[in-house]
C-alpha cells in the first residue's frame, strides 16, 4: 500500500513567508528573455510546456524555483534557444545568465537562512530497527516487517518528503517497541540451557516425500546404500505399485540416520525443512552442516564436474550458501541470530529444479548432478551473560529476584512459559520466572532514566525531562504495576516521543550532537555509539582531524555494511530486484542461488572500491569484480570455486566490471521477458550521470515487445529517431540503452535475443555452464524452451555525436568523464546523508568539494571531503 | 497484552499474538470509526464478505459450464446450487499472476503473493485482513479466521507483516467468543490495558507540545502531523475500549457441539459455516474466512474409501474420479445449505445473502497436474449483477486479484488496487442502489 507522501507543496506553503514576490531580474535580463525566449515560451504557444511570461510574474516557490533553474541550465548548455532559432551573442547571454544565477542564489539563501536546506524528518523503518537494536543491544531483533513501507523522495527514503507520520505508523511502531522491550528484559532467573541437536535428512517429513519418490537416494560410504532397499527401477504408472511404492510403504529409507543425496533443488512440493527442531528462544545459535556433491549415473556415484552449493535457510530467509565439494564432505559452521518458531531448511541450491519422479525409471535411470547432506546440527541458545546486555541497558545492575521469592502482596509481572509452537519435538525447559524489584523506586527510576534517555534522545537531557519520566514510573506504580512494567512504560513513552522518532537539526552549522547523529545515520543507519557521543559532549567532533578520524573508524566498523547495502539498494534500484520474475521458458536458469548471487554483487563491489579508495571511473569500468562461483559461471569467468564472494581479476576484453554491466542492475532495468533501451538509458542518465530525464508527454502509447522475435525492440523505437520532438529527449536517453542491449534480463551477455519463435536452436553448452555433464554436454532431462532470435545491434551515437559499436566503446566514453561521475556520486551521497539534494546556491560549494578530491576522484577521498564540506556540516 | 489493539476471537499466547497482529486498525475518516456509525443507513449499506477455500481442487469437468453467460447448461456441481442460480457468478480463465507451486498456492489464495513455493517466501497481506484493517473498529471483531482441519503450516490468512493468522478449529469456541460475556476480570484487565495505552499517548503528546515552543516554522508541518497521528491513535483506543464495555449480542441458536472425527467432513464444514452465519447475523464481524483442508482426510461418504489427496492424483482412473466427485459434491451441498440460510434471513428489507459476498474456490486448476491456472472460482451474493458464467481467456488468464478489487469496492472501501490487480473485474458490476 502506498503511504501518503507530504508533497513539497505543503512545505512550500511555509516558504512563501520567506519570499515576497517573483524573482527579481535586471532590465537587460528581462530584455534578453523577451528577445530570445518568450517568442515561443508564452501563454499561447507554451513550447515545451513552459510559459515564461507567466513565470516572470509568479512568486517564488519550490516549483517556480525549479523551473527557473531549468531555464538557466538549458540556456547555459546551449540547448536553448534551439539551433534553428536566432542565437544570442555570447556576451549578452552570459550577462543574462550571470544575473539570473545571482538572483536565484540570493533568493535561495534567503530561504536557507530561515529553514536550512534540509527538513526535520522521522526515522525510516530500517533506521528504527537498527536504532532499537543498537539502543537495546539486541542484534537479532527483527521488527522491520512490522513497520509499513516508507515512501521515496529524490530516490531515497531518507527525506522528510518521503516519511509521513500517521496513526498507523505510530501504532505499528508501538507494536515494534513492545516486541523489542519484551526481548530485551530478562524474564527468568537463569537462562535456558544451550542444547545440541543433530539432525539427519531422512528423518524429516519433507525428505520423506521426495526420497521414496525418486528425487533423491540414501548413501553410505560414498555409494548408494543398498543395505536399505534395492535401487527401484519400475515405472510409476496408474495401478503398478511395484518397486518404488514398496520402498515408500516400507519406510526403510527413514530407519537409521544417514546421508541423503538429492537430485533437485527446493521448489514445487519440496520445502527441505528439518521439522523435528524449531528454536523456542530468540538468540544466537551455532549451526553446523556437512555437505558434498557428486554425479549420479543410474545407480553409480561418480565425481561431480564442479563444486555444488548447499543453501541453508531459516523460515523465509537465506542464512547462507555453502560449498559442497565433489566427493569430499566439507563441514561448515557459523553463528546465526534466530527468532523462535521456524525451521531450518536444506536446499541443493546449485541444482536445476528437475523432477526425476516424473520420469521413467526415476532414480534408477537418472543421470545428473546431486548434492548430499550428512547432517545438520544446531546448538543454542548461546548466552554470553546473564542478565543479558539488553536487560542491563534498561535496569542497570539491579538484581533479578525469582518471582516466587517476592512478598506475598507484591505485584507480579506477566510471565508466559515458553512454548514449542510448531510440530517440532524439542520442548521448552522449565524456567524460573524472575523480575527486578526496587526498595527505592523513585531513586532507581531516576538513575536508570538518566542513563537511558540521553542515548535514546541522542543529546544531553535536562533534569526536568528526567523528572517527567520518573513521575510516569511512579504514577504506574501507584496504579498497581510492578517496577518492571512501570519502567517499561516510561521507556516506551520515551521511544514513542518525537525526541527519539524525529531527527531535528538547528538551522545553520550543526552542533556536535546533531553532527554525530547525521554522521551515524549516514554510515551506520543508526544512532551514534558511546565513543562518538563522548566526542560530541567534549565538543571536539567538529574539528576536522577528529571528524576525519571518526569517519574512518565508522567505515571500518561492521555496522558500515548497513550503509553499503542500503545505499547501493536505493541508489541503483537493486531493492527492486524481486519485483519481476524472468519468464521460465526464456530464462530457465533463473533460480534462487543465481538470484542471491546477482543480488549481492553490487554491495560487495561497492564495499571493495570504497575500501580500496579506487578512482570513480571504477563505477562504470573496472579490471576486477567481486563474485562467487555461480555468478562467475553466469559471466563465463573460469576458475572461481565456492559460494563465497571474492575479488576476481577480469581479462582485458571482459565486458564485466563496474555497475553499468552488472547482472543485478541489468535485471532491475528490465522486466521478466524483455529489456528496454529506454528504461536502461534513463537509469544510466539518472543514476550514473545525475541527469534524470523528463517525463514523457502524456498520451504516448506503451510499446508491446515482440517475444516471437520478428521485430527487435530497437526497431520498434524507430520513432525516437524519426520524430524531432521525441528525439529531443531520446537522443540522450536511448544511446546507453542501445549499448546495453547486449545484456539480457538477467544481465547475461547475448549476441542473439532469446525468443519463442521458430528460429534456430541455441547452444546450451555455451549458455548454461553451471549445469553441464562431466563430458561438457547439456543434460537430456533439462529442457530449453526458447530459440535464437534476431541478432543484437548494440551500436549508437551519443548526444555529442560520437558513434560507438557496442558496450566497450560506450563504456570507455562514459568512464572518461570522471568529473560527471564524481559529481553525481557526491550528490547521491548528499541526498542519502542529509535528505535533500544540492540546490542552485550550493553548486559552487559542490564544485569546490570536487576540486579538493583529486583529479581521479577516488571514492574514499570524495566521501571524506563531503563530510568535511559545509554541505554536510550545515542544515 | 500491551499492544494497543487487541481484537482476537480467542486469547492468544502473547508472542503469538504479537506476531499474528490481530486486526490492526487503519484510519479512515474519524467519524466513520465510531460504533454508532456502524449502523446501517441508506447511504451506507452494510456489506460482508466470506471467503471459502477448499484446498484439494475442484474437478474442472464437473464445474465449468460449456456455455458462457446466464443461459449456461448447469454442470453437476452447479446443479447442486441451482436454487441460487441467479445469485452467483462462475468465473473461468482466471488465476493469480505468478502464483505457482502446486499445493503451496493455497497460501496465496487470498493474498496473491507470487511464488509461494519459493524457499524465501514472505506473504503480503491477505484480502480479508486488508478489508478488516480498512473497515476499522465498526464491529467487535475485525475478522474471523476459521478452518476445518487447518494443520501445521497451512493457511491462507496473513497479516501486513507476513505473519500467518492461525485458524480457529472449534465451532463451539468461536460461538463462546461471539456470545458469552467475557469474565469480568478479563474484561477489566483489557480495559485497564487500553486506559494505560491512552495515558501513555497523553504523556507523549504532552511532551511533544513542550518541544513546540522552540519550533522552526519550517518544521511545524511535520510536528503537526505527529500530533495529529498521536491524537488519532488515542481515539482508536477509546473506541476499542467502548467495545470492551458493550455487552455481547444474544445468540439465535444454541452452542454447537464440536465433532472431533475428521472423517465426518460434511458435519464439520456445516458446523463452521453455521457459526460463521451467526457471526454475520449478529454483526459481530463483517469479514469471515474458512479454510477447508482435505489432505489426508478420508471423508465418511457412501462410496468413498480412499484418502482425498491420493484421489486427486487420479490419472483419469474412473474409480478415483468417482470418489472425488462424491467428496466435492458433498462440499457443494454444504455451500448450498449455507447460501440458503443466508438467503432465508432477512435484514432491513433485503436478505443476508444480498448483503454478503461469498467467494468459493480452490488454488489449483487441476489438482491432478498441479496446475495453478484456470482456477475454479465462484462469487455469490453481495448486490452484484450476477453474470452466470463469466469466461476469460483460458490460455492467458485474467488476474483473479481484479475480482478482489471489486470485492473491496463492494465493501465500500475506496481502494483501486490489490496485489497484482490491473483494475476491477470486467463483467461483474454492482446492482443499482
Amino acid at each position: 500500500m502506498k503511504r501518503i507522501i507530504v508533497l513539497p507543496a505543503l512545505l512550500a506553503f511555509f516558504v512563501v513567508e520567506a519570499h515576497a514576490a517573483e524573482l527579481p531580474l535586471a532590465k537587460p535580463t528581462r530584455q534578453f528573455l523577451a528577445d530570445y525566449c518568450t517568442g515561443c515560451h508564452n501563454a499561447d504557444d507554451r513550447a515545451g510546456r513552459l510559459n515564461l511570461d507567466a513565470l516572470l510574474a509568479k512568486p517564488m516557490t519550490a516549483e517556480t524555483e525549479a523551473l527557473w533553474v531549468r531555464v538557466h541550465d538549458r540556456t547555459r548548455n546551449g540547448e536553448m534557444p534551439p539551433s534553428k532559432k536566432a542565437r544570442p551573442p555570447a556576451p549578452e547571454r552570459d550577462a543574462a545568465l550571470s544575473d539570473l544565477a545571482k538572483s536565484l542564489k540570493v533568493e535561495q539563501l534567503k530561504v536557507r537562512a530561515i529553514e536550512g536546506r534540509t527538513a526535520v524528518r522521522r526515522l525510516n523503518r530500517r533506521e528504527i530497527e537498527n536504532t532499537l537494536r543498537d539502543l537495546l543491544e539486541l542484534p537479532g531483533l527483527n521488527v522491520l516487517e512490522l513497520l509499513p513501507e516508507d515512501g521515496r523522495a529524490f530516490g531515497y527514503d531518507k527525506s522528510a518528503d518521503a516519511l509521513d507520520v500517521s496513526a498507523i505508523q505510530l501504532a505499528k511502531y508501538a507494536e515494534a517497541i513492545d516486541v523489542a522491550l519484551s526481548e530485551a528484559v530478562a524474564h527468568w532467573a537463569v537462562p535456558p540451557p544451550s542444547v545440541v541437536t543433530r539432525m539427519y535428512a531422512n528423518e524429516q517429513y519433507d525428505f520423506g516425500i521426495v526420497i521414496p519418490n525418486g528425487d533423491g537416494v540414501m548413501l553410505k560410504d560414498g555409494k548408494y546404500d543398498d543395505s536399505r532397499f534395492p535401487l527401484p527401477d519400475k515405472d510409476y504408472a496408474g495401478g503398478k505399485y511395484k518397486g518404488l511404492h514398496e520402498l515408500e510403504k516400507s519406510g526403510v529409507w527413514k530407519e537409521r540416520p544417514g546421508t541423503a543425496g538429492l537430485f533437485r533443488s527446493l521448489g514445487e512440493a519440496f520445502s527441505g525443512r528439518f521439522n523435528r527442531y524449531a528454536p523456542i528462544y530468540s538468540g544466537k545459535y551455532r549451526i553446523t552442516t556437512s555437505v558434498w556433491s557428486f554425479w549420479w549415473d543410474r545407480g553409480e556415484v561418480k565425481p561431480a564436474p564442479r563444486s555444488g552449493a548447499a543453501g541453508i535457510y531459516y523460515g523465509g530467509r537465506v542464512l547462507g550458501f555453502f560449498e559442497a565439494p565433489s566427493m569430499t564432505p566439507k563441514t561448515h559452521q557459523w553463528i546465526a541470530q534466530l527468532e523462535p518458531g521456524q525451521h531450518l531448511k536444506f536446499d541443493p541450491a546449485s541444482l536445476w529444479e528437475v523432477h526425476p519422479y516424473h520420469h521413467q525409471g526415476k532414480a534408477a535411470k537418472f543421470v545428473g548432478p546431486a548434492v548430499a547432506i550428512d547432517f545438520l546440527e544446531i546448538e543454542g541458545p548461546l548466552i554470553d551473560e546473564w542478565p543479558p546486555a539488553s536487560h542491563k541497558r534498561l535496569f542497570g545492575d539491579m538484581p533479578l529476584v525469582p518471582v516466587a521469592k517476592l512478598d506475598a502482596n507484591a505485584v507480579r509481572p506477566e510471565r508466559v512459559p515458553p512454548r514449542q509452537t510448531t510440530g517440532a519435538i524439542n520442548s521448552p525447559n522449565q524456567l524460573i520466572p524472575a523480575t527486578v524489584t526496587s526498595t527505592q523506586p523513585a531513586a532507581d527510576a531516576e538513575r536508570l532514566l538518566k542513563a537511558f534517555l540521553p542515548r535514546a534522545f541522542r543529546r544531553p537531557i535536562v533534569p526536568a525531562e528526567t523528572a517527567r519520566y520518573t513521575a510516569l514510573v511512579l504514577q504506574r506504580l501507584a496504579d498497581g504495576a510492578c517496577f518492571e512494567d512501570a519502567l517499561k512504560s516510561a521507556i516506551k513513552a520515551a521511544l514513542l516521543s518525537p525526541d527519539m522518532l524525529l531527527i531535528r537539526e538547528p538551522v545553520g552549522v550543526l552542533d556536535d550532537y546533531a553532527l554525530a547523529t547525521r554522521l551515524s545515520y549516514f554510515l551506520w543507519n543508526s544512532m551514534p555509539d558511546d565513543a562518538l557521543t563522548a566526542l560530541a559532549s567534549a565538543g571536539t567532533l567538529k574539528e576536522p582531524v577528529t571528524l576525519q578520524a571518526q569517519t574512518e573508524r565508522m567505515l571500518g566498523d561492521p555496522k558500515a555494511d548497513r550503509f553499503v547495502q542500503d545505499f547501493t539498494d536505493q541508489w541503483l534500484d537493486v531493492r527492486n530486484f524481486s519485483k519481476t520474475t524472468p519468464d521460465r521458458r526464456l530464462y530457465p536458469e533463473f533460480q534462487l542461488y543465481l538470484a542471491e548471487a546477482m543480488r549481492r554483487e553490487p554491495s560487495r563491489y561497492f564495499e571493495t572500491i570504497l575500501r580500496e579508495n579506487q578512482p570513480v571511473e571504477k563505477l562504470v569500468r573496472s579490471d576486477f569484480t567481486v563474485v562467487n562461483q555461480r555468478l562467475a559461471e553466469h559471466y563465463r569467468l573460469p576458475g572461481v570455486v565456492g559460494p563465497n564472494f571474492r575479488r576476481v581479476a577480469l581479462p582485458g576484453l571482459s565486458v564485466r566490471g563496474g555497475f553499468l554491466t552488472m547482472a543485478a542492475t541489468m535485471k532491475v532495468t528490465a522486466d521478466g521477458t524483455t529489456t528496454s533501451p529506454v528504461k536502461r538509458g534513463a537509469w544510466v542518465n539518472a543514476k550514473l550521470l545525475g541527469l534524470p530525464p523528463q517525463q514523457p508527454p502524456p498520451n504516448i502509447a506503451a510499446v508491446e515487445p515482440d517475444v516471437r522475435g520478428t521485430v527487435t525492440i530497437r526497431e520498434q523505437l524507430a520513432k525516437h529517431r524519426d520524430n524531432a520532438s521525441c528525439a529531443g529527449c531520446h537522443a540522450k536517453i536511448d544511446p546507453p540503452g542501445f549499448a546495453l542491449e547486449s545484456f539480457d534480463v538477467l544481465g547475461g551477455f547475448r549476441e542473439r535475443y532469446r525468443s519463442t519463435g521458430n528460429q534456430d536452436a541455441p547452444n546450451p553448452e555455451a549458455l548454461f555452464v553451471s549445469h553441464l555433464t562431466p563430458e561438457g554436454k547439456f543434460p537430456g532431462m533439462h529442457s530449453i524452451g526458447f530459440r535464437n532470435g534476431p541478432p543484437v545491434d548494440a551500436s549508437g551515437t551519443t548526444p555529442e555525436g560520437k558513434a560507438f559499436q557496442g558496450i566497450q566503446e560506450y563504456r570507455a566514453m562514459l568512464a572518461s568523464d570522471s568529473r560527471t561521475l564524481a559529481r553525481n556520486l557526491a550528490e547521491q551521497w548528499l541526498v542519502y546523508a542529509t535528505g535533500a539534494p544540492c540546490g542552485f546556491a550550493d553548486r559552487d560549494e559542490r564544485e569546490k568539494l570536487l576540486d579538493r578530491s583529486g583529479g581521479d576522484y577516488r571514492l574514499r577521498t570524495l566521501l571524506l571531503e563531503l563530510i568535511q564540506s559545509p554541505l554536510f556540516r550545515t542544515r | 497484552m500491551s499492544t494497543f489493539f487487541t481484537r482476537t476471537s480467542r486469547p492468544l499466547h502473547r508472542r503469538e499474538f504479537l506476531r499474528a497482529g490481530g486486526a490492526v486498525l487503519a484510519l479512515p475518516a474519524l467519524q466513520a470509526m465510531s460504533p454508532t456509525f456502524a449502523a446501517e443507513s441508506k447511504a451506507k449499506p452494510v456489506r460482508r464478505f466470506v471467503a471459502i477455500q477448499t484446498n484439494m481442487g475442484i474437478l474442472p469437468q464437473h464445474f465449468f459450464p460449456a456455455e458462457v453467460g446466464t443461459a449456461y447448461k448447469a454442470t453437476p456441481y452447479l446443479d447442486l446450487l441451482k436454487a441460487h442460480r441467479d445469485r452467483f457468478t462462475v468465473l473461468s480463465g482466471v488465476s493469480h499472476p505468478d502464483v505457482d507451486g502446486a499445493h503451496e498456492a493455497e497460501r496465496s489464495f487470498l493474498s496473491a503473493t507470487p511464488h509461494p513455493g519459493s524457499p524465501a517466501f514472505k506473504s503480503t497481506i491477505s484480502l480479508d485482513q486488508l478489508a478488516a484493517e480498512q473497515l476499522g473498529p465498526i464491529t467487535r471483531f475485525g475478522s474471523l479466521t476459521l478452518g476445518v482441519n487447518p494443520d501445521g503450516p497451512q493457511g491462507m490468512v496473513f497479516t501486513r507483516s507476513g505473519a500467518k493468522v492461525p485458524a480457529e478449529k472449534s465451532p463451539s469456541a468461536v460461538y463462546r467468543s461471539l456470545f458469552l460475556q467475557g469474565k469480568p476480570a478479563a474484561v477489566e484487565a483489557r480495559i485497564d490495558e487500553l486506559k494505560r495505552g491512552r495515558s501513555l499517548l497523553d504523556f507523549v503528546s504532552d511532551g511533544a507540545k513542550r518541544l513546540d515552543k522552540q519550533v522552526n516554522p519550517a518544521d511545524r508541518a511535520r510536528l503537526d502531523q505527529y500530533y495529529t497521528a498521536v491524537r488519532q491513535l488515542e481515539i482508536q483506543l477509546q473506541l476499542t475500549q467502548e467495545w470492551e464495555k458493550k455487552p455481547k449480542p444474544k445468540p439465535t441458536a444454541a452452542e454447537p457441539k464440536d465433532v472431533a472425527d475428521t472423517r465426518k467432513l460434511t458435519e464439520r464444514i456445516d458446523l463452521m459455516l453455521d457459526v460463521a452465519r451467526l457471526a454475520i447475523e449478529s454483526d459481530s464481524t463483517r469479514i469471515v474466512t474458512l479454510f477447508i483442508n482435505t489432505f489426508s482426510i478420508v471423508p465418511e461418504l457412501p462410496g468413498v474409501k480412499d484418502e482425498t489427496h491420493g484421489l486427486t492424483h487420479h490419472g483419469n482412473r474412473p474409480e478415483a474420479l468417482d470418489q472425488l466427485f462424491k467428496i466435492e459434491s458433498a462440499q457443494f451441498k454444504s455451500l448450498d445449505k449455507f447460501l440458503a440460510k443466508l438467503h432465508g434471513t432477512a435484514e432491513g428489507g433485503a436478505s443476508l445473502l444480498d448483503k454478503t459476498m461469498v467467494l468459493y474456490g480452490t488454488p489449483m486448476g487441476s489438482a491432478n497436474s498441479h496446475a495453478n491456472t484456470n482456477l475454479p472460482v465462484l462469487l455469490a451474493g453481495g448486490m452484484l449483477k450476477h453474470a452466470g458464467h463469466l469466461a476469460f481467456d483460458r490460455s492467458k488468464n485474467a488476474p483473479l486479484p481484479n475480482l478482489y478489487v471489486t470485492i473491496l469496492q463492494q465493501l465500500g472501501l475506496p481502494l483501486d488496487r490489490f496485489a497484482s490487480s490491473t483494475g476491477t473485474l470486467r463483467g461483474l458490476e454492482p446492482t443499482a442502489g
